[in-house]
């Protein structure tokens, strides 16, 4: 996506500073319309050659399209649709995430705090745990 | 209305943070883009009611790529990267954008035309 959208601003930069130089030049280089008074200033709104205006437009277009595939991916704003996002997100490999955090920062998973509520853990398998623990090491830790 | 609309947001909660990288992501495409539109009615020697109408136009263009391209379309719904399509995106940030329009417009103008 980034090379696409590099592409197509380099190219409708290209495009747009030979366009903008072309209309420069006819401008500066067409005589004045003989009909017009001395006092009209702006004559050339109907004089551009047609290859100018297309070469200006198709410019703009390609830089619009390349700015927008640039930009970062919109984030769904229901906290359902985003929740199922980060989750799709943890499976993937780095770089073909959906949504793109800024250097320097994490998009949180918003039900993490779930996994990690004091209230719900488990005691007795804790409790368990640490026998088995304690037995295995033998009787110096039994003491 | 307003006791529908809360319980909407209860039931589908809003998130803050995705809203407000939607509207920096929009503000920044609008300012781009608007910009150049002004290079671009500069160039084509566009004046008074004609420039307007080229901005318009062109911001129109925007919107309807941004919809395609990262709002997934029809498909995505209007509602899930929006919480009002129409001023979020149709309409974000036109006045913003005009600012900067007008400002590069009138320099192209200048520098090409006059």
């Amino acid at each position: 996506m980034t090379l696409t959208s590099t592409t197509l601003n380099a190219a409708g930069l290209l495009l747009l500073s030979h366009s903008v130089y072309s209309a420069w030049e006819h401008s500066s280089t067409t005589p004045p319309h003989p009909a017009s008074s001395p006092f009209a200033t702006s004559t050339s709104t109907l004089t551009l050659p047609l290859d100018i205006t297309l070469e200006l437009l198709l410019s703009l277009f390609l830089l619009c399209t390349g700015i927008i595939l640039h930009s970062a991916p919109l984030r769904p704003i229901r906290w359902r649709a985003w929740a199922e996002q980060i989750e799709k997100d943890q499976s993937r490999p780095e770089g073909r995430k959906a949504i793109r955090a800024p250097k320097g920062e994490m998009v949180a998973h918003p039900f993490r705090f779930l996994e990690e509520r004091r209230g719900f853990l488990d005691i007795r398998a804790k409790r368990m745990e640490f026998a088995d623990w304690v037995r295995q090491a033998g009787p110096e830790v039994q003491t | 209305a307003a006791m529908i609309d809360e319980r909407e947001l209860q039931i589908h909660p809003i998130v803050q943070d995705s809203m407000q990288h939607n509207t920096k992501t929009i503000d920044n495409i609008r300012a781009l883009t608007s910009s150049l539109f002004g290079v671009g009615a500069g160039a084509l020697g566009l004046s008074s009611y004609a420039g307007f109408l080229f901005y318009l136009v062109g911001s129109l263009i925007v919107s309807t790529l941004i919809f395609v391209l990262r709002a997934e379309g029809p498909k995505g719904g209007a509602d899930k990267y929006f919480y009002n399509i129409w001023t979020g995106l149709w309409l974000g940030d036109l006045m913003g954008g005009l600012m900067g329009f007008v400002l590069t417009w009138t320099l192209v103008y200048g520098l090409v035309v006059a």
